[in-house]
């Protein structure tokens, strides 16, 4: 996120540089899968929908005004792209079954348990403890990335956290156990 | 690094390194605009290429009207001639007598 070179990474993204674009993308493609998971709460929907947002994005990089404010311009366009598969109800069809062929892929049994376990868990939490939890502790966002992309004050952000974790022990260790956190 | 943090390396999307990186490069190919075959630029300038064939044509039509009359001869032709037979008053004949 907001790394110093930032700004004129997206200033040259925004003049038609390749190597910029894939810079960006690749700085900002798993932050914009956090937060499609937040939305969707489906992984293998949350991968379309990150890569259909932020491709779109790059492709309308010259609507982004301010380049200091790209993370957040950026996450809101993903965010609003989860809304609208969640609109469409494409989700609610393939929430059932969805894990399964994403699952096949992982062939560690503990580890797709444990995959399965933390998106029942996520389920407690609104999208915005979701986005939060996600971002700061799985990509280690600061409070000051998570409150622009959010649009909160950072002070917000810990307070969202600290709930957001304090429900997500609690439901996962009613669903395996005292072994987290 | 913060204590209280949850792991959830399990639903890291990159925790399948060649996956992950077939879908940035996915995304990267789709975020670069494509460079436009010719003809179709061709096809959205259509309306401006039908606009200058009519001017064109238009153009046209007083060089049409202004046509030498039937029995005149091409000058290029009445050159020609005259410099293989020696054909002057063909050649006369061709620039109206100038």
């Amino acid at each position: 996120m907001p790394e110093p070179e930032n700004s004129e990474v997206v200033l040259r993204a925004q003049r038609g540089d390749r190597k910029a674009v894939e810079a960006l993308v690749r700085r900002y493609l798993r932050p914009a899968y956090l937060v499609a998971l937040s939305v969707v709460r489906v992984p293998a929907e949350a991968e379309d929908v990150a890569q259909e947002a932020v491709a779109m994005a790059m492709q309308r990089l010259e609507d982004c005004r301010d380049p200091a404010r790209f993370s957040g311009w950026l996450m809101t366009n993903v965010r609003n792209r989860g809304l609208n598969r969640l609109a469409a109800a494409k989700v609610r069809q393939r929430h059932v079954d969805a894990v399964l062929p994403d699952e096949a892929q992982d062939s560690d049994a503990a580890r797709v348990a444990v995959r399965q376990t933390l998106l029942a868990a996520l389920e407690t939490l609104t999208p915005q403890q979701r986005e939060v939890v996600l971002l700061h502790d799985l990509e280690s966002w600061t409070h000051a990335e998570i409150a622009e992309s959010l649009g909160l004050s950072e002070v917000n952000s810990r307070q969202v956290l600290s709930v957001a974790r304090r429900t997500l022990r609690a439901k996962l260790n009613e669903l395996e156990g005292p072994t987290h956190g | 690094m913060d204590d209280d943090r949850i792991d959830f390396s399990a639903l890291d999307p990159a925790r399948q390194p060649q996956r992950w990186e077939a879908l940035l490069q996915r995304t990267v190919e789709a975020s670069v605009p494509q460079p436009e075959a010719w003809w179709l630029s061709l096809g959205k300038m259509r309306l401006a290429v039908v606009g200058l064939g009519a001017v064109a044509l238009l153009a046209w039509v007083p060089l049409l009207l202004d046509a030498p009359v039937s029995g005149s001869t091409d000058p290029a032709l009445a050159l020609v001639q005259y410099s293989h037979a020696g054909d002057l008053t063909a050649l006369l004949e061709s620039t109206d007598g100038y």
